[in-house]
C-alpha cells in the first residue's frame, strides 16, 4: 500500500515537474533575478510538494497549490539572502515608484545605464509581493483575472487595480518618467486585509 | 466611449479579458486618442520587456532531470524511513514477546547497551537516512531538506566548517541538514553524475571532526593520491570512504565501486 501510494505520488509530481518547472523558473527568476536561486527554489518547491502530497486535495487546482509552495520557498530564500530583493509592506504614504528603485543608485546613474529591461527586472524583483504576484501570474503564468483573484483571495477589481498600478510604476521606472499623477499609491483595502492576514511578503 | 472609460479597460483589453464588443470599442477609441494609445503602448512595452528578459534567461538543460532526481532521492529516503518504522515496530514486538515469554527474568534484565553519546555511527546514519541502504538501525535522525546549498551556506546554518566538495563529472543537486535526537548536527550533500542519473549518486556527509565513526572492522585504511589518509569499506551494498579534513569528518557513500570512489575523492577539489 505504502509503495503503491509512493509510486502514484512520484508519477503525479513528476508530471507536474514536466508541466510547470519552466513556468515556475520564469516566475522565480523574475522575483529573485538569480539563475541558481531560481532553479534551486523550483526544485525545493517540487520536493516540498512531494513531501506534503497527502495535503493536496485530489481534483483541486494543483497549479495554485504549487504556486503557494513556490511563493513560500521564494520568501524563505529572500529571508536568507541579504542581497535579495528587499520586500516591505506598502505604507499609507509610500510611493510605489520610489519603492522599486535601488536606493544605492543615483537617478543619474540609473538614467545613464539606459537599459530599460534591466530596470524593469530590478523593478519587478523589488515590487511588493501583492503587486508582483498578480503581475507575474498574469504575464508569466498566463492566468485569467478570475484565477488570480481566486488564488490571491481578492476581488477581480483588486487584481485589475494592482495590475494597472504595477504596470504603470514599472513603465515609469523603465523610462525614467513619473508623469502619471493618477497613479494611486495608497494601499487598497484588500492589501491591508491581506497583510493583516498573511504578512506582507506572502503570496 | 470616453477616455476615462477606455483607460479602465486598457489592461483587461490587453489581457484578453474583455468581450469582443468591449474590446472593439477600446480598439476604436485608442485608434483615435493619442493619450490612450500611449497608455496602451506602455502596457505592451512592459509585457515585451518581461518576454525579452525571460527569452534571455533559460533554466539549465538538465533542470527537469535534476528535479526528478531529487524526487527520486527523496522517495528513496522516505522508503527507508518507512522500512525503518516497520522494522523497528517489528523488532519492538519481537522483543516484547521475548520478554513476556521469559518473564521470570524480566525484572532482573540488564538494560540494552546505549550507543556512545560522542559519535554518530556511520552505519546507523546511512541505514536510517541514506538511500540504497541495506537496513535501518537507528531512526533517531531528523532530515531537513534545504535545497542546492553550497558549503558556505551550509556552514552558516550548522556552525561548523563544511568542506566545499567538487567531484569530477558530478553536480550537487540537493543538501540536507541532519539532526540527531541528542542535538548533534551534520550535513548531507547529494551529488548526481552529470548525465542526471541517480543510480550512481554520491552522498557526502559532513560533521565536525570526531563526530562520525565507522563501526565495521572490515574498513581498511588507505592513503589517497593527494596524501590524505582515509578509511574505505562497504556499508551494505554501498562503498564508503571516511576522512578528516580541515575540521570536518567527511563521509562519502555511493553505490559506485570503491576504486572509482577513491579516485573521485582523491581528485576532488
Amino acid at each position: 500500500m505504502f509503495f503503491q501510494e509512493n509510486a502514484f505520488k512520484k508519477k503525479t509530481v513528476e508530471g507536474w515537474v514536466r508541466a510547470y518547472s519552466r513556468e515556475f523558473y520564469n516566475y522565480a527568476f523574475m522575483r529573485l533575478r538569480k539563475h541558481e536561486e531560481a532553479e534551486d527554489v523550483v526544485q525545493t518547491t517540487f520536493v516540498r510538494a512531494f513531501r506534503s502530497f497527502s495535503s493536496f486535495k485530489q481534483g483541486s487546482n494543483e497549479k495554485a497549490w504549487l504556486y503557494a509552495i513556490l511563493g513560500n520557498a521564494i520568501k524563505d530564500i529572500v529571508r536568507q539572502a541579504s542581497a535579495g530583493p528587499q520586500y516591505k509592506a506598502i505604507e499609507e504614504d509610500d510611493d510605489l515608484e520610489n519603492l522599486l528603485v535601488d536606493s544605492r543608485e543615483t537617478p543619474d546613474l540609473v538614467a545613464s545605464r539606459k537599459i530599460e529591461y534591466e530596470l524593469l527586472a530590478t523593478g519587478i524583483a523589488n515590487l511588493p509581493e501583492h503587486f508582483a504576484a498578480p503581475l507575474l501570474l498574469r504575464e508569466v503564468s498566463d492566468m485569467s483575472y478570475k484565477d488570480i483573484a481566486d488564488y490571491l483571495s481578492v476581488p477581480v477589481g483588486t487584481v485589475m487595480s494592482r495590475l494597472s498600478r504595477a504596470r504603470k510604476a514599472l513603465f515609469d521606472l523603465m523610462t525614467g518618467s513619473n508623469s502619471d499623477e493618477q497613479t494611486n499609491t495608497k494601499p487598497d483595502k484588500a492589501s491591508k486585509k491581506e497583510q493583516s492576514k498573511r504578512g506582507p511578503n506572502e503570496l | 466611449m470616453n477616455c476615462e472609460q477606455a483607460r479602465e479597460l486598457l489592461g483587461p483589453a490587453s489581457d484578453n479579458e474583455l468581450a469582443n464588443e468591449s474590446a472593439a470599442m477600446v480598439a476604436g477609441h485608442i485608434s483615435k486618442c493619442n493619450q490612450c494609445q500611449s497608455e496602451w503602448e506602455q502596457i505592451l512595452s512592459v509585457r515585451a520587456g518581461i518576454v525579452d528578459i525571460l527569452a534571455q534567461q533559460k533554466p539549465s538543460d538538465d533542470f527537469e532531470k535534476r528535479i526528478i532526481s531529487a524526487l527520486h532521492h527523496d522517495q528513496q529516503a522516505s522508503k527507508v524511513k518507512y522500512m525503518t518504522t516497520f522494522f523497528i515496530g517489528a523488532a519492538a514486538t519481537v522483543l516484547l514477546v521475548s520478554l513476556a515469554l521469559t518473564s521470570p527474568y524480566f525484572a532482573g534484565r540488564t538494560p540494552l547497551p546505549v550507543q556512545s553519546q560522542n559519535a554518530i555511527v556511520a552505519e546507523n546514519l546511512v541505514a536510517s537516512i541514506g538511500h540504497h541502504s541495506s537496513g535501518p538501525e537507528d531512526p533517531s535522525f531528523v532530515v531537513d531538506y534545504v535545497g542546492k546549498k553550497d558549503a558556505s551556506d551550509l556552514a552558516a546554518k550548522v556552525g561548523f566548517a563544511v568542506q566545499k566538495i567538487k567531484l569530477a563529472n558530478y553536480g550537487l543537486y540537493g543538501s540536507d541538514i541532519v539532526k540527531t535526537s541528542d542535538g548533534k548536527t551534520l550535513v548531507r550533500m547529494c551529488f548526481n553524475s552529470s548525465d542526471g542519473s541517480s543510480a550512481d549518486c554520491i552522498d557526502c556527509y559532513q560533521a565536525p571532526t570526531g563526530l562520525l565513526s565507522l563501526r565495521k572492522t572490515s574498513m581498511r585504511q588507505i592513503t589517497l593520491e593527494n596524501g590524505q589518509v582515509a578509511s574505505i569499506g562497504k556499508l551494505g551494498n554501498q562503498s564508503a570512504l571516511l576522512l578528516s579534513s580541515n575540521g570536518a569528518d567527511v563521509l562519502y557513500v555511493s553505490p559506485i565501486a570503491s576504486e572509482k570512489l577513491i579516485k573521485l575523492v582523491a581528485s576532488a577539489s
